[in-house]
């Protein structure tokens, strides 16, 4: 029963606590930037934090597992300055959760635990150094919520296979369960590991849901390729969505395409380009997000950039039909981020 | 220990289909409006099951319900998004009323005392695209047609609106002076009641009742009892505790910023049963104590919890308003408004995280009520016509985001348009209308199966 406060301690101190059976290991994660974007007609300059995250991980004896996640939010809507004292930044739990492992053979190990479990296929794609240029598109599109009220199980052999298979609520960390479904999401990776070629790996994911009162269904089909070596990292993903919102009868399309190089000793390029469709019983609504970046490490796992961005939509298919310009955005970035963790 | 871990994993598989799929348009209308209704389902659901009851009860007041679906359904990817021909970039985001229907035109009183009609009701009000807005009126033109029982009249209406909108907004383009709404049998027939009602002091006569000393004070009970099913019409109840303390911390916070000032705070109620979409938003009536110490001059406040519009496109980060809610109403009252500056006791306060849009609250108010117009062509042919100039006085004197009034920017589309923007309006009315009966008739079918559409906390 130690588990939860020593998760908490983790969370708050990253150093390693040294208590018999106990190991705990911290992290944090942050991304600012100073932004200039310009939009109908409109050039403004803003600064952003758009990822703050402290959380850690522990193990306690022979099985006990948990990790406890938290961030930073806004407490405004978009368009409001009406949140918990004023638009103030709360932290939220991102993920809560606590369970046990078991390993029943040398390179096989059964995952399982309860709470506030993240999601399979944002962790999946969004677990490497590389995704320097913000969140997942399924995420920031709202497709897939970063975590959700359930239960997680994961099988792993050794490092080239792992399946996860979560079972939940549905609706995220924003609401309690609104209707009789349970969400079901599998996430199967296949990594295969040479010296020479680094490594490649396969992600497959698929859910069948439901979210709210009205059941609006949430089914989701994805896949992603991915590639890491010492010299430079790429990938591709690809989600297609049945039901968006609270609209039942939508489809989504998210692809992603990203590439990050080191150019010199500890400077580099990375480039993403990210395309949304939302097919819905009228104009379909779709649009471009290119992004570029050049970055120079501040240490192994952070960065400083300087990064350019283009939002457009693709004709009538925008967010107001006719007006595909309406939300053109054009930014210029200067960014930090990081992740780090301590040294267990 | 194998085999037990296999059962777990079997159990949950077996468990974790999805919910079976109910009418598409159903799910998305259960869910759309339990959103647009999750504040007040989680603090006073009683007024959410009675907001739904009224909206059951009528296919307009569904219509007044139910802005959110129709910003969801012509934007993005909504079962009635279409390119508008009159759609452009530049217009996409002008400031717009957001819920402009017939029955959020109302009387406003000048300083010099004249009474004339604009719209009354700014909760919706944003930035965003200024046909929608348009198209908006239409569909509630052609709806108030049959609530008036003359469904056949419905194109005729959204033409009528079409052409006043064109003309008026080329005139002010042109440079043409702000003309205020009083002709018209119907407007000036509202504006007599309205006169007559504020010269009476009817409001204050309502809600508030002079005691033996001849000082005023709050009536709590019916100004009209409630329905046969409880719902509340128009009764007034006593405010205490944390409730309480927040309305008299908004009435200071007002008073910050009021234009005039005002005497002490001599009472306050809440008022239960006004409006359809925000009937569950809490609606408090303030007294105030005027110049003199007599009574004839004291002042009514109401006090409502703005909410955020829902179902709105979003706007880009750099065009934000960054205000709150009811700095939002505020503001857009002051901007798009024929004579901005009428009520002087308009403002805002907030009591985090609640904030409140403050105005004055007298007989020289008063809404249009389709119910006075039934079988009368005639007067909702004036209605409709001069619904569309105040919608074009709204949109043209406000500013774009870059400056200048939004007329020099509409009205290029629209000069020599009138007749393509009536087709354009007649045509999205009657698939928007047929949509909106289609569905009340869900709605209602899936209220009977529960009050709360499943959404109760």
């Amino acid at each position: 029963m130690k588990a939860p406060l020593v998760l908490l301690a983790a969370a708050l101190t990253p150093p390693v606590i040294a208590e018999p059976g106990v190991t705990a290991r911290g992290r944090a994660a942050v991304s600012a930037a100073a932004i200039v974007e310009s939009t109908g007609g409109v050039t403004a300059s803003r600064f952003d934090l758009d990822r703050a995250e402290l959380g850690g991980d522990a193990t306690a004896g022979a099985h006990g597992i948990g990790a406890i996640t938290l961030e930073a939010i806004r407490s405004a809507g978009p368009d409001s300055a009406m949140g918990l004292d004023g638009n103030s930044l709360v932290l939220r739990l991102r993920h809560a959760a606590l369970g046990g492992r078991w390993t029943a053979a040398p390179a096989l190990t059964l995952t399982g635990r309860l709470g506030l479990v993240p999601d399979p296929w944002t962790a999946a794609v969004d677990d490497h150094p590389e995704r320097a240029l913000g969140r997942a598109l399924t995420e920031t599109a709202a497709l897939v919520a970063p975590s959700d009220l359930g239960a997680e199980v994961t099988l792993a052999a050794g490092a080239w296979l792992r399946v996860r298979l979560v079972v939940g609520n549905g609706e995220g960390a924003r609401d309690v369960e609104r209707n009789r479904g349970k969400t079901t999401s599998v996430v199967a990776r296949l990594a295969w590991r040479a010296p020479a070629l680094g490594e490649l790996a396969l992600v497959a994911y698929g859910r069948d849901g439901s979210v709210g009162p009205g059941a609006v269904r949430s089914h989701r089909l994805g896949g992603a390729l991915g590639w890491h070596h010492p010299r430079g990292a790429a990938g591709i993903e690809l989600v297609r969505g049945w039901g968006v919102g609270a609209q039942p009868d939508a489809r989504a399309l998210a692809a992603t395409a990203w590439l990050d190089a080191p150019v010199i000793a500890d400077a580099g390029l990375t480039v993403r380009v990210d395309r949304l469709v939302v097919e819905g019983g009228g104009e379909d609504q779709a649009g471009w997000t290119l992004q570029a970046a050049a970055w120079w490490a501040l240490a192994s796992r952070a960065r400083v950039e300087l990064a350019f961005e283009r939002q457009a939509a693709d004709g009538a298919a925008a967010v107001i039909p006719g007006a595909p310009g309406a939300i053109d955005v054009t930014r210029a970035l200067l960014r930090v981020h990081g992740s780090f963790e301590d040294s267990e | 220990m194998r085999s037990r871990h296999g059962l777990v994993l079997a159990l949950a598989l077996a468990g974790a289909c999805s919910a079976p799929g109910a009418d598409d348009r159903q799910a998305f209308v259960i869910d759309a409006l339990t959103r647009d209704n999750q504040r007040w389902l989680d603090r006073d659901p009683a007024q959410v099951a009675a907001k739904y009851r009224i909206m059951a009860a009528r296919t307009f007041d569904f219509f007044r319900g139910t802005a959110g679906l129709y910003w969801r359904d012509v934007t993005a990817a909504g079962a009635a998004a279409s390119a508008s021909p009159f759609a452009a970039d530049d217009g996409a985001w002008l400031w717009i009323v957001g819920d402009p229907h017939l029955e959020n035109l109302g009387t406003r009183r000048r300083a010099d005392g004249s009474i004339y009609v604009d719209w009354n009701d700014y909760d919706a009000a944003t930035r965003g695209p200024w046909w929608l807005d348009g198209r908006r009126l239409a569909l509630g033109l052609m709806l108030g047609a049959e609530d008036a029982g003359l469904a056949a009249h419905g194109p005729r209406l959204v033409e009528l609106a079409a052409h006043a909108y064109a003309a008026e907004l080329v005139r002010l383009a042109d440079g043409g002076p702000v003309a205020l709404e009083r002709g018209g049998a119907v407007i000036a027939d509202l504006c007599a009641r309205a006169a007559t009602a504020g010269d009476a002091g009817a409001r204050l006569a309502d809600y508030t009742r002079l005691d033996a000393a001849g000082r005023r004070t709050m009536f709590y009970g019916d100004v009209e009892p409630p329905a046969e099913d409880g719902t509340w019409i128009d009764t007034t109840v006593p405010v205490a505790g944390r409730e309480r303390a927040d309305v008299e911390a908004a009435v200071g916070d007002w008073r910050r910023g009021a234009l005039v000032p005002a005497g002490a705070l001599l009472g306050i109620s809440r008022r239960l049963g006004a409006g359809v979409a925000s009937y569950p938003a809490p609606r408090y009536y303030a007294l105030l104590g005027g110049a003199s110490d007599r009574a004839d001059d004291d002042l009514l406040v109401e006090l409502k919890e703005a909410t955020a519009p829902v179902g709105m496109p979003p706007v880009p980060a750099a065009l934000a308003l960054g205000l709150t809610e009811a700095d939002r109403t505020v503001v857009a009252e002051r901007t798009l408004a024929a004579a901005p500056d009428d009520d002087v006791l308009l403002g805002g306060a907030t009591v985090a995280p609640r904030s409140f849009r403050v105005r004055s609250r007298s007989g020289y108010e008063r809404g249009v009520d389709l119910a006075d117009l039934a079988d009368d062509a005639e007067g909702l042919d004036e209605l409709a016509a001069a619904a569309g100039r105040a919608l074009a006085r709204a949109h043209g004197r406000a500013p774009t985001v870059a400056g200048g009034a939004a007329a020099a920017v509409i009205a290029p589309r629209l000069r020599g348009q009138a007749d393509a923007l009536a087709t354009a309006w007649q045509r999205d009315a009657e698939v928007d209308a047929a949509r909106v009966r289609g569905d009340a008739a869900r709605f209602a079918d899936a209220l009977a199966r529960d009050p709360l559409l499943g959404g109760a906390p």
